[in-house]
């Protein structure tokens, strides 16, 4: 059985815009000012851009994971909090209701749950900790998890799209620091040539 | 394969270093094609005999037994066992079939036969298919040894 959390609080793993301004990958207007700030010149400016890129890219594959850990929980407590609606709405009719539940892998047995059981249900947590709710309770706290996980998504996409810029960025960035390197080489090639 | 049967230790000498390695290479991603379906039989064997070994003991359960009911992998709701005799049993594609709990174990036996029997043939042509980029590699590295000498 999966062991799918929701806890109250938890933040989904996304940074929440933490990323945003002192992350942000500068564009060198200057190639020649920006390696002048290097006391070893190119190399060591290279080196910096080098680092900076890992950094941006260990962001984006931690985005990507904590991003599809979301999709797989959205449509899962969708799907638990439409099941307490509709115990709720039983439980209301004053009806039992009958389910098959899985007892293993790919096999379902029958089980009565009466209106008065509907009442209480039992959130799996996360972490091996499930809590009873009353189903009003539940409702309101699955509603909540939903609207944080799909915020949390939302965060996810933005940081996603902002870490995406920052690494094209950087990516030009280096090319040109390089090129810029090259030229130099050459001109001076040229001048002690002459 | 095409190797094996069309005399391939004969073939072998006649290719050249760069499609010995195109051989031996296909011959590796095949390997681990098969590596992947050996791992998917063994977990649906592991699978199946889970759910064997459930059904044997759900078959002593009583009519009426308080449990705790999952209805999503993360909610549970009290509830109590309605029917110990039949269960539901999915077959694939969206089909499920109601059964007695000993048909449903017999499925279940039946499938772990059956999944066995598939993973021993993938074994077998795992094995060969080894063997065969073993050769080829051997192969590849006597030419490399002879261009180098």
């Amino acid at each position: 059985m999966s062991s799918t959390s929701m806890s109250v609080d938890n933040p989904g793993g996304a940074s929440s815009g933490a990323s945003s301004s002192k992350m942000e990958a500068e564009y060198i207007e200057d190639v020649a000012a920006y390696i002048a700030r290097f006391p070893k010149g190119t190399e060591e400016a290279l080196q910096t851009m080098q680092s900076t890129y890992q950094q941006y890219k260990l962001l984006e594959s931690r985005l990507t994971q904590s991003r599809q850990r979301l999709m797989m929980k959205v449509p899962d407590v969708e799907r638990t909090l439409a099941c307490v609606k509709k115990l709720v709405q039983r439980k209301d009719e004053g009806s039992d209701t009958h389910v098959d539940f899985e007892l293993t892998d790919g096999i379902f047995a029958k089980a009565k749950v009466s209106a008065e059981n509907a009442q209480k249900v039992f959130l799996w947590l996360g972490a091996n900790v499930a809590l009873e709710y009353t189903a009003e309770e539940a409702v309101e706290l699955l509603t909540k998890n939903l609207e944080t996980a799909k915020l949390n998504l939302d965060t996810n996409r933005k940081d996603a799209l902002f870490v995406k810029d920052c690494i094209t960025t950087t990516e030009v960035s280096m090319a040109r620091v390089y090129n810029y390197d090259v030229q130099q080489r050459k001109q001076k090639a040229m001048e002690t040539k002459e | 394969m095409s190797s094996q049967d069309g005399g391939g230790g004969l073939n072998l000498g006649a290719l050249s270093p760069d499609q010995l390695k195109q051989v031996a290479d296909q011959l590796a991603q095949e390997s681990q094609r098969l590596t992947e379906s050996f791992e998917g039989l063994q977990s649906a064997i592991n699978k199946y005999n889970r759910s064997a070994s459930t059904l044997k003991k759900f078959k002593d359960e009583s009519e009426g037994k308080e449990m705790l009911v999952p209805l999503t992998s993360s909610m549970y709701v009290r509830g109590s066992l309605e029917e110990t005799s039949k269960i539901l049993v999915d077959i694939g594609t969206g089909y499920y079939v109601e059964k007695s709990v000993e048909g449903g174990t017999d499925f279940c036996e039946r499938k772990v036969v059956l999944l066995k029997e598939h993973l021993q043939k993938v074994v077998d042509a795992l094995q060969q298919k080894q063997q065969q980029e073993q050769q080829v590699r051997t192969a590849l590295a006597q030419k490399q040894a002879q261009a180098a000498a």
